[in-house]
C-alpha cells in the first residue's frame, strides 16, 4: 500500500511540472509585446527597454520560468494588471463559490444517477431501462449554456420561482444561498448525471454476472440485499474513477454556468479577466483549477486503493 | 492481412472492418441500427445547410433593418429576427457553417497530431512512450474547456484560435486511443512476421497497425466532433469564438439570452440546433461502434 501511494505521488510530480510550464507559456504565446501593450504604441524604445528590464522580461525564458515557479510555489502568482491585488488572493476569494457549485452539482447528479443506473440494470429491458439510455445521451449532448437559459426562461421568466441571476453567500443566509443555487446546480449537474447513470448501469450489469453474486443468490440472499450490499460496492469502483475524471468537465462547466447566472466564482473571474486582458489573473486561476483537478484525481486513485484491494498488491 | 489469418478467423474477428468483406458487413449493420438513419439525416441536413448557406439563406445573415428588430416568427421571417433586425433563418444556416467547420477542422487537427504521436509512442515504447504519455497527461490535467478558453484567449478571440484550442485539447484522446491499439497488436504474429520480412517501422505502422486501429478512430472522430461543436459553441457563447457580425450558433444564443422575456425564440432556435447536431454525432458514434466492433457482431449472431 505504501509503495503504491509513493509511486502514485511520484508520478504526479512530472505532470504538475509540465502543467506549470504550459500555464507559464500561455502568457508567452499571446501575440504582441506585453510591454508595448502596457506602454502604448507611441512609447519610446528606451522606455520599452527600461520597463522590460524592470519586469525581468529581458532574461532568457527558462530563467523567467524558474523565477515564476519559485514564486508560485510560495503562493505568489503575481498581481492583477487591473486592480494590482495579488492574484492568489483574488482566486481564493472566488474559490468557495465554485467549490460549492461543483460539489452540489456532483451530489445532485449522484442522487439521481446512481438509483436510476442501478434500477435500469436490475430491471434490464424494462420501460425504465428503455428510458434511461436516451435520457443519458440527451444529457451528454445538452449544451449547458442552453439548458441554463431554458431553465431561466421557464423557472424565472414564465414561473417566478427562482431569481434570474445573482448570488447570496453561504455566510449571509443558508436558505437564500441554496435558493440562488438551484438552477445553476441543476444546469451543471445534468451532464454528469447522464454520464454517471450510464457507467452505473453498465457496471452493475457486469458485476451481477460475477460468481460471488451467483453464490450469494444461491445461498438464498434476498435480491435487494444482493444488489445493494454485495454488488453495489464493487460496481461503484468504476463510478468513483469516472467521477474523478469528470471533475474536469465540472470545473469547465462551472465557467459557463457562473457566467450565465452571474455567480462570483473562479470561472467568471477567468472570463472577466480575459476581456480585461488581465492575463496574470487568467494564468493564476487556470493554474489553480488545474492543480485542484490533479488533486481530486490523486485522491480518487488513493481511495481506489482502499476500495479495491487488488490495486495494493500490484 | 494474410490468407492464413483469414481462414482462422471466419467471422472477421481479427480482420474486422479493415477487410473488404468486413467493411460491407459493418455498413449493413450500421444502417440496420434504429437511430443511425435519423442521425445521419440530421448531420446531412447540417452539412447541406453549411455548404449551401449562400443559396438557402433567404436574406443576408449580417445585414438587417433595425425597424424589423425582434420580430416574432412570421411568413416573412420564419424564425423571427434578432435585435438588429437580421433574419434568424439566415443566421442559423450560416451558423451551421461555423459549427461544422470548427467541429471537423479541430478534430482533423487533433487526429493529425494525436494519431502519429500514439503510433510512435506505442511502437517505440521506452523513454519515447514515457515522454509522450507524460505530455498527454499534462494536457489532460487541465479541465478541457478551461484550457481551450485560456488558449483561445491567449491567441486572441476568433474562429481560427478556437479551432486551434479545441484541436489541442483533443490531441490526448487520439494519442491515447492510437497508442492502446498499437500496444494491442504490436506483438501479434502478422506484425512480427512483417518485421521478420524486413519491413521498416513506418511501413509496419502504416500498412499493418493503422488499418486495424481505424474502427475505434472513426468512432472516436464522431464523438470528438460532437465535443468540438459543443465546445466551439461554448466559446462563442462566452464571446471568445467567432466575432460579430459573423453568425455562429453560440453567439446567437448569447444574443438571445438578453431578450429572453421579449423574444424567447432567439434562445430556443440556436440552442436546439446545437443540441440536435451534437446528439446526432454522439449517436452516430454509438451506432458506428456497434457496427464496427466485430466482437459485438459475433455476440449478436449467436
Amino acid at each position: 500500500m505504501t509503495r503504491y501511494v509513493a509511486r502514485r505521488l511520484l508520478a504526479t510530480i512530472p505532470v504538475v511540472l509540465l502543467v506549470t510550464v504550459m500555464v507559464f507559456l500561455l502568457l508567452h504565446i499571446t501575440p504582441g509585446d506585453p510591454v508595448v501593450i502596457m506602454l502604448g504604441e507611441e512609447a519610446s524604445p528606451d522606455a520599452v527597454t527600461a520597463l522590460r528590464h524592470a519586469l525581468d522580461l529581458d532574461r532568457p525564458l527558462p530563467v523567467q520560468y524558474g523565477d515564476w515557479l519559485w514564486h508560485a510555489v510560495h503562493g505568489d502568482l503575481g498581481a492583477s494588471l487591473r486592480t494590482h491585488d495579488p492574484v492568489t488572493a483574488l482566486v481564493l476569494e472566488r474559490y468557495p463559490a465554485t467549490l460549492e457549485l461543483s460539489a452540489l452539482a456532483m451530489l445532485l447528479s449522484l442522487c439521481i444517477a446512481i438509483p436510476l443506473g442501478v434500477l435500469s440494470a436490475v430491471r434490464r429491458n424494462s420501460w425504465l431501462d428503455a428510458l434511461v439510455t436516451p435520457l443519458a445521451i440527451s444529457g451528454i449532448s445538452m449544451p449547458s449554456f442552453w439548458l441554463g437559459i431554458l431553465l431561466i426562461w421557464v423557472f424565472s421568466v414564465l414561473l417566478p420561482w427562482f431569481p434570474t441571476v445573482g448570488f447570496i453567500p453561504l455566510g449571509v443566509s443558508v436558505a437564500g444561498n441554496l435558493h440562488t443555487l438551484v438552477l445553476p446546480v441543476v444546469t451543471l449537474g445534468v451532464a454528469l448525471a447522464a454520464i454517471v447513470m450510464r457507467i452505473t448501469r453498465a457496471s452493475v450489469l457486469q458485476v451481477l454476472q460475477f460468481d460471488y453474486v451467483r453464490t450469494a443468490r444461491a445461498k438464498g440472499v434476498r435480491e435487494p440485499v444482493v444488489v445493494l450490499r454485495h454488488a453495489l460496492r464493487t460496481a461503484l469502483i468504476p463510478v468513483v474513477t469516472v467521477l474523478g475524471l469528470q471533475t474536469g468537465a465540472l470545473l469547465g462547466g462551472a465557467v459557463i454556468v457562473e457566467t450565465i447566472f452571474a455567480l462570483p466564482g473562479v470561472g467568471r473571474l477567468i472570463v472577466d479577466s480575459i476581456f480585461a486582458r488581465d492575463f496574470p489573473v487568467v494564468q493564476g486561476a487556470v493554474l489553480i483549477l488545474a492543480i485542484s483537478f490533479i488533486a481530486v484525481n490523486l485522491a480518487v486513485d488513493l481511495m481506489y486503493a482502499r476500495l479495491d484491494p487488488r490495486i495494493r498488491y500490484r | 492481412m494474410s490468407a492464413v489469418q483469414r481462414r482462422r478467423d471466419p467471422v472477421g474477428t481479427l480482420t474486422g472492418p479493415a477487410s473488404g468483406r468486413g467493411r460491407r458487413r459493418a455498413w449493413r449493420r450500421f444502417w440496420q441500427s434504429r437511430l443511425a438513419v435519423p442521425c445521419a439525416v440530421i448531420v446531412g441536413l447540417a452539412i447541406a445547410a453549411a455548404a449551401g448557406a449562400s443559396v438557402l439563406a433567404p436574406s443576408s445573415p449580417v445585414r438587417g433593418e433595425l425597424a424589423d428588430a425582434l420580430q416574432p416568427p412570421s411568413r416573412a421571417h420564419w424564425l423571427g429576427t434578432d435585435d438588429l433586425g437580421r433574419d434568424e433563418v439566415s443566421r442559423l444556416v450560416y451558423g451551421a457553417r461555423v459549427s461544422l467547420l470548427a467541429g471537423m477542422i479541430s478534430v482533423g487537427l487533433a487526429a493529425s497530431v494525436g494519431v502519429p504521436v500514439g503510433l510512435t509512442a506505442g511502437y517505440a515504447g521506452g523513454a519515447v512512450d514515457e515522454a509522450a504519455m507524460r505530455c498527454v497527461d499534462a494536457i489532460l490535467a487541465f479541465p478541457a474547456l478551461v484550457l481551450a478558453l485560456a488558449i483561445s484567449a491567449a491567441l486572441g478571440p476568433g474562429l481560427v484560435s478556437s479551432m486551434l484550442a479545441i484541436g489541442f485539447v483533443t490531441i490526448p484522446t487520439f494519442a491515447r486511443l492510437t497508442r492502446g491499439q498499437v500496444l494491442a497488436v504490436r506483438h501479434l504474429d502478422y506484425v512480427e512476421s512483417a518485421r521478420a520480412a524486413g519491413a521498416g517501422a513506418p511501413r509496419i505502422l502504416a500498412a499493418h497497425v493503422l488499418p486495424n486501429a481505424l474502427s475505434p478512430l472513426i468512432v472516436q472522430s464522431s464523438l470528438s466532433v460532437a465535443f468540438a461543436i459543443l465546445t466551439e459553441a461554448g466559446l462563442s457563447f462566452l464571446g471568445l469564438g467567432v466575432q460579430p457580425p459573423t453568425p455562429s450558433w453560440g453567439s446567437m444564443l448569447l444574443t438571445g439570452k438578453n431578450y429572453l422575456v421579449t423574444a424567447p425564440w432567439l434562445s430556443l432556435v440556436p440552442g436546439a440546433a446545437i443540441f440536435l447536431t451534437v446528439i446526432s454525432f454522439n449517436l452516430l458514434g454509438d451506432a458506428l461502434e456497434d457496427a464496427l466492433d466485430p466482437r459485438r457482431y459475433v455476440g449478436a449472431a449467436r
